[in-house]
């Protein structure tokens, strides 16, 4: 008897459940990490390479700064966007020329 | 499921058990089941949540089409324009009409037509408006204008469907829109963030070709070959190289098809290869940054472009390779990520092999950086 009413009721709260979870689907917004843009930049003569953030005017094959290795003139190689946490778990070393 | 428990459920109610009130509920509950199954209603209800769900997306889609706008209105105050606004509600609802197609004859060259007078309208436009911004800047202005214009053409497509589908009661056309909205949804907001890249200047996804072109022709000597766009000599594995791309750091595609048939013309079809290197869409499941190989005119775009590079190569006999680097229609427009990016060293190590297997030293061979070179000068 008691079993009966019990039954009942779980139908009813779960069918309760259900429409109010399908009433109430959550909206999708495309997941967003936190994202950095690098800048790589690449020396002329020597090949030393280093990247550092990047700053509005910066664009590819732009001559930037002077190569602290040799002096000579660096020239912009590349501009991407990296996930910052990648980035932490490298470190922000620079890249040894290859 | 919940159905034909209760109907289990029902009967024995009705009849087992001695609890009068409870027996009544579950009669009552089977019924409603029974009614809202077989009169459609059921669907109604469906119907009336998808409605609901398609119009969180579009108020959304609506928030984001009005900020392009602004966005696009002070981005041209911010290069100094002054009548912003009115510019940018004059060419919202900018369109073409796309030339007959049933009667193909010369169709490449009346569709080209229309886009340059497309692009002539949008150009001056802007210029009017920013009579003393660099030829970059006005580049820059018009993408984030035709960023506005697609969101706010997306928006208003999606209502009017939406709309329609409810005026009428077809449910089929609301259920189509309830499953295609969160496609539409990413693709927008993936239009909405491109504008950050426009404006900052950023290398887009797209730009790939153009990044590879700047890069192999670092050292050559550059001058223009058509409008936007930008030719240089190099030497490669002792091979001259002619490198073709858009002329950056401005948003541009340039006319490639029109370089590229140029510079056969001036040769007089004494050019061993054409190598054109462009995105292509992957398929869902692919890898981001994956380089391959074909043959054929890797460029996307509406047709002349390709039409040109087609016929000139056909005319004369000059084959076509196409190394295409595989990435999403979101990341083709979005800041270029590093497996784009890295991609780079992938697509010149496949350059110098096709030099060396499928070309002689001192052949003359074309290799054509398709994209949008915003961010990526030369
Ligand atoms: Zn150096």
């Amino acid at each position: 008897m008691d079993y009966d009413m019990l039954f009942t009721l779980m139908l009813i709260v779960i069918a309760t459940l259900c429409i109010v979870m399908l009433a109430a689907r959550r909206f999708q917004k495309p997941s967003e990490g936190k994202y950095e843009t690098i800048t790589l930049r690449e020396c002329d003569s020597c090949g030393y390479r280093e990247r550092r953030s990047f700053v509005k005017g910066d664009y590819v094959l732009k001559i930037n700064g002077v190569c602290p290795k040799c002096g000579g003139t660096m020239t912009i190689m590349k501009i991407y966007v990296e996930k910052a946490e990648a980035r932490r778990q490298k470190g922000y070393k620079q890249i040894s020329p290859q | 499921m919940i159905c034909s428990v209760l109907y289990l459920n029902g009967p024995a109610g009705l009849f087992g058990a001695d609890n009068d009130l409870l027996s009544l509920l579950n009669s009552i509950i089977f019924l409603v089941f029974m009614i809202l199954l077989f009169t459609g209603l059921n669907q109604k209800i469906q119907m009336m949540i998808w409605v609901k769900n398609i119009r969180k997306y579009l108020s959304r889609i609506e928030v984001m089409a009005k900020e392009a706008k602004v966005k696009s209105v002070e981005t041209i105050k911010k290069m100094g324009g002054s009548n912003a606004e009115e510019l940018v509600n004059r060419m919202i609802e900018f369109f073409i009409i796309s030339p007959v197609s049933e009667e193909p004859t010369g169709l490449m060259r009346r569709l080209e037509h229309l886009l340059n007078i497309r692009d002539d309208r949008f150009k001056k436009a802007i210029k009017a408006v920013l009579p003393e911004a660099s030829k970059h800047e006005v580049a820059n202005a018009g993408v984030i204008l035709e960023i506005a214009i697609a969101l706010n053409a997306i928006f208003r497509t999606v209502r009017h469907y939406l709309i329609l589908g409810e005026k009428t009661n077809n449910w089929i056309l609301i259920t189509q829109l309830q499953l295609e909205m969160p496609q539409i949804y990413k693709l927008s907001h993936a239009y909405y963030k491109a504008i950050d890249s426009f404006t900052q200047g950023k290398p887009i996804g797209d730009g790939i070709g153009p990044l590879v072109a700047a890069v192999l022709s670092k050292d050559g000597n550059k001058k223009i070959i058509c409008e936007d766009t930008i030719m240089s000599e190099v030497e490669r594995k002792g091979r001259k190289l002619i490198v073709v791309k858009a002329e950056g750091p401005g948003a541009n595609v340039g006319k490639p098809g029109e370089a590229v048939a140029k510079l056969v013309k001036e040769y007089e079809g004494n050019i061993k290869r054409i190598i054109m290197v462009d995105a292509k869409l992957k398929l869902e499941g692919e890898e981001t940054g994956d380089v391959i190989e074909g043959v054929g005119a890797a460029i996307g775009g509406l047709g002349p472009e390709k039409f040109k590079i087609e016929n000139i190569a056909a005319h004369y006999n000059i084959p076509l390779d196409a190394i295409v680097i595989k990435e999403s229609v979101e990341e083709s427009i979005s800041a270029m990520t590093k497996r784009i990016a890295d991609a780079v060293d992938k697509v010149l190590e496949i350059i110098d092999r096709t030099l060396i297997e499928r070309t002689k030293e001192g052949d003359i061979v074309i290799v054509a950086g398709i994209g949008n070179t915003v961010g990526i000068a030369q």
